[in-house]
C-alpha cells in the first residue's frame, strides 16, 4: 500500500533507540529529580518570556539553559520517527492496527488527563499536564508495537 | 464479509505465504482475511481476484452483518 506520510522502515530501531533514552531520562527528571546535571547555557531567541514576578517581554536575546529543550527535541523528533515509520512488511492490516491504536491512545490520554484535571490539585498539575503531552506519543507507541507483535504471533502455524 | 480464499488457494496449490508474497501482504494477514478478521481494500479484493482468475463476486460475499 501506498502512503506518503510514513518513514522509511530502516529508522525505526536507531529512533527507538533514542526514544527510549530520551523518555527515561525525561520521567527520571521530571519525576525524581530535577536537578540540572548537563548545564548548556547559551543565548537563545525568546518570542516570549516572564520573569519570576509574571512581567511577560516579547522578542528579545536570553540566556538560558537549552539541556531540556534539546531533550524534548529529541523526544518528539525520535518519537514521531518511530511512532510512524514504516513496518517490514507495510500493508492494510498495518495500517489498520495503527489507526486503532491511535484512537485508542487519544482516548486513553485524554481520559487519563480528565481524571487528573478533577483529582489532582495544585502546582503538581502543571507537571501532571507536561507529562500528558508526551503520554499520548507514548500510549500509541506502546500499544501498537504490542498490537503489532501480538498479530504477528497471531498465525505461527499455518492452518 | 465472508470470503472462500483458502478454497481457491487450494486450487491454485499456494500457502498462505505464495499468496502473501503475491499481493505484497504478510502472511498474517492473509490468514487474517481467511479467519474473517480482516476485510481487504478493493484493491486487495482485485488483486486476489486478478491472481485466482475469478470475478470478486465468486471470491468474496457479503455477510449478515454487512
Amino acid at each position: 500500500m501506498k502512503t506518503n506520510y510514513l518513514f522509511p522502515h530502516k529508522f525505526k530501531t536507531i529512533s527507538g533507540i533514542m526514544f527510549i533514552v530520551a523518555t527515561l531520562v525525561m520521567f527520571y527528571l521530571l519525576l525524581i529529580d530535577d536537578s540540572e546535571i548537563i548545564n548548556l547555557d547559551i543565548t537563545v531567541f525568546a518570542v516570549m518570556n516572564d520573569d519570576i514576578f509574571g512581567k511577560m517581554k516579547y522578542f528579545e536575546f536570553i540566556p538560558n539553559d537549552i539541556f531540556d529543550e534539546l531533550l524534548i527535541s529529541v523526544f518528539v523528533i525520535s518519537g514521531l520517527v518511530f511512532a510512524f515509520s514504516k513496518e517490514k512488511i507495510e500493508d492494510e492490516m498495518t495500517a489498520k492496527i495503527r489507526l486503532e491504536s491511535l484512537v485508542w491512545s487519544t482516548y486513553v490520554n485524554y481520559l487519563l488527563f480528565f481524571l487528573c484535571v478533577w483529582f489532582v490539585y495544585g502546582s503538581i498539575i502543571y507537571t501532571v499536564m507536561m507529562i500528558a503531552l508526551f503520554t499520548h506519543l507514548l500510549f500509541f507507541i506502546i500499544r501498537f508495537n504490542w498490537k503489532l507483535y501480538t498479530f504477528k504471533h497471531s498465525a505461527d502455524h499455518e492452518e | 464479509m465472508k470470503n472462500n480464499i483458502k478454497v481457491q488457494r487450494a486450487i491454485f496449490n499456494l500457502t498462505q505465504q505464495d499468496l502473501a508474497d503475491r499481493i505484497g501482504v504478510s502472511r498474517q494477514t492473509i490468514n487474517a482475511m481467511e479467519a474473517g478478521k480482516f476485510v481487504p481494500s478493493t484493491v486487495l479484493a482485485l488483486k486476489i481476484s486478478r491472481l485466482f482468475e475469478k470475478p470478486v463476486n465468486e471470491i468474496f460475499e457479503l455477510g449478515e452483518e454487512d
